[in-house]
């Protein structure tokens, strides 16, 4: 799912970013064990075929088809590792899964802050109307442009290219939203100082509010890191040959495919699919969730 | 195949529905694989009835023929000889190795794989399509070669036609990827005639048919696809499947 | 415009000098947004345009050559689409995930929410993040491996029925059942986000507010019926927009899972879009469909809106 939503009405309860510490009151009410029993049931449904899709990964082919499956594996193996990345490209597909998302999260980080910041702080005639059309086009589904877009790349020859894998998804809408939304928060007698200082309108965006953004930009990188490294429609689309597929177009490729069908491959290259994003978010989570609940967007 | 009382290969559709119920009642999970949405395994079988899919640019699925054709097809559902289903990345050699799905249509490319997946050759064998009414026909598809009439290279991409469609890039062609030569020359070399599963589909080669050269193919083929299903999975009967297949591919082409 | 800048601006208008100021700065604003404005405009701004375009002519596979070609057929294809079985068939599987899945989405992250917020005191983070999970990963990776888990034949689902003597039934061949386990997966992929809204919401309800009704002798369940919910009606409306618009889209789950069937029970509006623009190519056709989809977005957003002013 990847929605964004246009911008919040007045809800204070939301607006709050910083975690408040445990309610008083819950120290007197420590948590009934059935919660956690649920909760802890429910975190198994959860995990639960994250650990399959991995124990999947290193079982051999005999394994998997036997009834009644079994759960830790019997037998191990790396062989369906190997296998994707010796005989099937994986690496190619792993490497165009990087560019693509190195490139569109840079752009984005950049193009974003800048327009950002034009909305938030200059005055210009037009500010509005770009703004709403921005906003406007967070409501229209993929499936509206994927045709005229194709004909687009079609024409400029970039059917099956990196250019045709980057260029739909390096200025994103919910990035003007999210970066426009931090800036109005930094105070204008800062920008002002800087100004009477003498520096041009780049220097003040690249020494006071660059600087600043630490934070939307790291949860913005993140966001558009995800949906990027997962996006598969318009990938499925524009890579005509295997050379330009990225990995979750190689994995639902290999995984509808006519002939036999390998489990241990699919599982491997499942989990090649999903451990950076999930190292990321491991490791970076609290942005994520801060810009979700801020702003309350993209998923 | 000399398990369970079945000692030759099914010559007419009667034999084919017999074979399928002796093979389920011996202990397989089935009797036979067939899809309830795809039409290359149920319109080779109107051929064999004496039927066509389109005739005088007029589309003919509705006739008694494909009519009959269909009951025959999605009697087996009915009966309980084939899966009601088979999900994405179903394992068709796995369920066939192991003895589940024991009979099922398909190409050369399969035999390859079943001897991959480790069954012995003496286990299993090929045989042509049973007999219908009217013949034994089969579906045959494949690639065309298509030069453009804008081509900026005519001349070269022709010679490259030639190329490919030559005996000898057709046998190595074929030792490559297993598909079959479409030239008949191709099929006396060594390496085909030495493969005794080739020569059956050698054999049915010379009654085989392809589907219309439309340009709405595709399409057709999926309305074809969406009423076979209902009628297999019986939300229609035969006659009201075969007439929907003939509306929707009507109006597709504009008729 | 506030007093302030109208000052400012009428100001400015009364002297030459800076209105040079003026000028600068707008070059400057139109400077930094050109980068973005660009491939904006070209890549997105512009198709969506086209699309609009397209959706009243009868554009097929033959014009991608020669683009100009193509006729116009006014409304036709929206009235093409209202005798077309298959897209109200669509439009009918999109209704029922949405509802289903908006109701149980919302349902599941505001249990979620709740249970993290007040019903337990640790080990917070390890449910906040282990329930997030689903919502970073890949649909192409958990289709395959729910798909693998409800194998009829040798996978886990049945093999635990198999386990306590109970024949599983065959999930994703059951046009019923596939539904189900769709609903299933966009809730169990969704919910995450739901549940992290939820939470913020729940931390800006005021402790005396909760204070207040422990001393009446309320018990859990009347403080989250008096207090939470109320106070958490606008985030829930939020949520419902959100949700909604997210799951009209709905595209990856049914196309890895079960591509559309069995008997195109499967089948969202989006996945009918791309067959029809994709493979068949009749792209006119399909843009017309897509915008009727725009179409349904936006009205519900706008009225859903309405409603959200309408509370705060």
């Amino acid at each position: 799912m990847s929605v964004a939503a246009p911008v919040r009405q007045a809800n204070p309860a939301v607006a709050q970013t910083r975690p408040e510490p445990s309610s008083p009151t819950d120290r007197r009410r420590p948590g009934a064990w059935w919660v956690y029993v649920v909760l802890s049931i429910g975190l198994v449904f959860l995990v639960g075929p994250f650990l399959w899709m991995v124990a999947s990964s290193v079982k051999t082919s005999a394994e998997l088809h036997h009834v009644p499956p079994t759960w830790i594996p019997q037998s191990f193996t790396l062989d369906n590792y190997a296998t994707i990345f010796t005989k099937l490209s994986f690496p190619q597909y792993f490497i165009n899964s990087v560019i693509v998302a190195a490139i569109v999260v840079a752009s984005n980080l950049l193009f974003c802050s800048m327009i950002g910041y034009a909305l938030a702080k200059l005055r210009f005639r037009g500010k509005s109307a770009v703004f709403l059309i921005v906003l406007a086009t967070i409501m229209v589904p993929q499936t509206v442009y994927l045709v005229p877009l194709f004909v687009l790349m079609s024409n400029l020859g970039f059917v099956n290219s990196y250019p045709g894998l980057i260029l739909p998804f390096a200025a994103q809408a919910f990035g003007v939203f999210l970066m426009r939304q931090f800036i109005q928060g930094i105070p204008d007698e800062l920008l002002e100082a800087a100004r009477m200082d003498g520096a041009g309108e780049f220097t003040v965006f690249r020494r006071v509010v660059l600087p600043l953004l630490g934070a939307p930009l790291a949860t913005l990188g993140i966001l558009i890191f995800l949906g990027s490294w997962n996006n598969f429609l318009w990938p499925l689309i524009i890579a005509t040959s295997d050379t330009m597929y990225t990995l979750p177009v190689a994995v639902a490729t290999f995984s509808i495919g006519q002939n036999a069908v390998d489990y241990g491959l699919l599982m491997a290259g499942s989990v090649v699919l999903i451990a950076p994003v999930l190292l990321v978010f491991l490791l970076l989570q609290r942005f994520v969730q801060q810009g979700i609940a801020t702003t309350g967007l993209k998923g | 195949m000399s398990l369970r009382g079945v000692t030759s290969p099914p010559a007419t559709w009667d034999d084919l529905t017999a074979m399928a119920q002796k093979l389920k009642a011996g202990g397989s999970k089935y009797g036979i694989n067939l899809q309830t949405n795809d039409w290359q395994e149920y319109i080779p079988l109107i051929w064999s009835a004496g039927g066509d899919i389109m005739k005088n640019g007029k589309f003919t699925l509705d006739s008694p023929e494909a009519v009959k054709a269909l009951t025959f097809y999605s009697d087996f559902f009915k009966k309980g000889l084939t899966r009601g289903s088979q999900p994405q990345g179903f394992d068709l050699i796995q369920a066939f190795v192991a003895g589940d799905d024991p009979m099922f249509i398909s190409g050369p490319w399969m035999a390859g794989l079943i001897t991959k997946a480790g069954l012995d050759q003496s286990k299993w064998a090929v045989a042509p399509m049973p007999k219908g009414d009217k013949s034994a026909t089969s579906f045959v598809g494949g690639s065309d070669w298509v030069v453009f009439k804008n081509s900026k290279n005519q001349d070269a991409a022709w010679k490259f036609v030639q190329f490919m469609t030559s005996k000898d890039t057709q046998v190595s062609w074929y030792k490559e990827l297993k598909d079959l030569p479409s030239r008949q020359d191709a099929w006396s070399d060594p390496a085909i005639t030495a493969d005794p599963n080739l020569k059956v589909f050698g054999a049915q080669l010379k009654d085989a048919h392809s589907p219309p050269n439309i340009p709405q193919w595709e399409e057709v083929a999926k309305a074809i696809d969406d009423w076979q299903e209902k009628a297999c999975l019986n939300k229609a009967t035969p006659q009201d499947a075969a007439k929907g297949m003939q509306q929707q591919a009507t109006q597709i082409i504009g008729g | 415009m506030s007093a302030q800048q109208a000052l400012v601006a009428s100001a400015v208008r009364a002297r030459p000098a800076a209105r040079r100021g003026w000028l600068r700065e707008a070059l400057t604003g139109w400077a930094f947004s050109a980068p973005f404005l660009v491939i904006f405009l070209g890549f997105l701004a512009l198709p969506i345009l086209a699309s609009f375009v397209l959706s009243f002519t009868d554009f097929s596979l033959g014009n991608l050559v020669d683009p100009f070609s193509t006729r116009f057929i006014g409304l036709n294809n929206y009235a093409k689409l209202l005798h077309d079985p298959k897209f109200l068939q669509a439009a009918l599987n999109t209704t029922i995930f949405v509802v289903f899945g908006t109701v149980l989405n919302l349902a599941v992250g505001l249990a979620a929410a709740v249970a993290l917020n007040r019903g337990i005191t640790r080990f917070r983070a390890i449910f906040r993040v282990g329930y997030y999970l689903p919502v970073v990963s890949s649909i192409v990776a958990i289709a395959v491996v729910w798909r693998f888990l409800f194998n009829a034949d040798f996978g886990l689902v049945n093999g635990l029925l198999q386990s306590v003597g109970i024949k599983g039934p065959d999930w994703l061949g059951n046009p019923t059942l596939a539904v189900g386990i769709i609903v299933a997966l966009m809730v169990w992929r969704n919910f995450g986000n739901a549940m992290i809204i939820f939470l913020a919401g729940l931390q800006g309800i005021p402790n005396d507010l909760y204070e207040a009704a422990r001393i009446d002798g309320a018990n859990r369940w009347q403080e989250f019926r008096s207090i939470t919910l109320p106070m958490l009606r606008p985030t829930m409306l939020f949520l419902t927009v959100l949700t909604t618009i997210g799951f009209l889209q709905v595209f990856e789950e049914p196309f890895v899972m079960t591509q559309g069937g069995p008997l195109n029970k499967t089948l969202p509006i989006s996945m009918y879009v791309y067959q029809q623009g994709f493979n068949f190519f009749h792209q006119g056709y399909a843009s017309a469909m897509a915008y009727t989809l725009f179409v349904v977005i936006a009205a519900i957003t706008l009225i859903q809106f309405r409603l959200l002013r309408s509370e705060t």
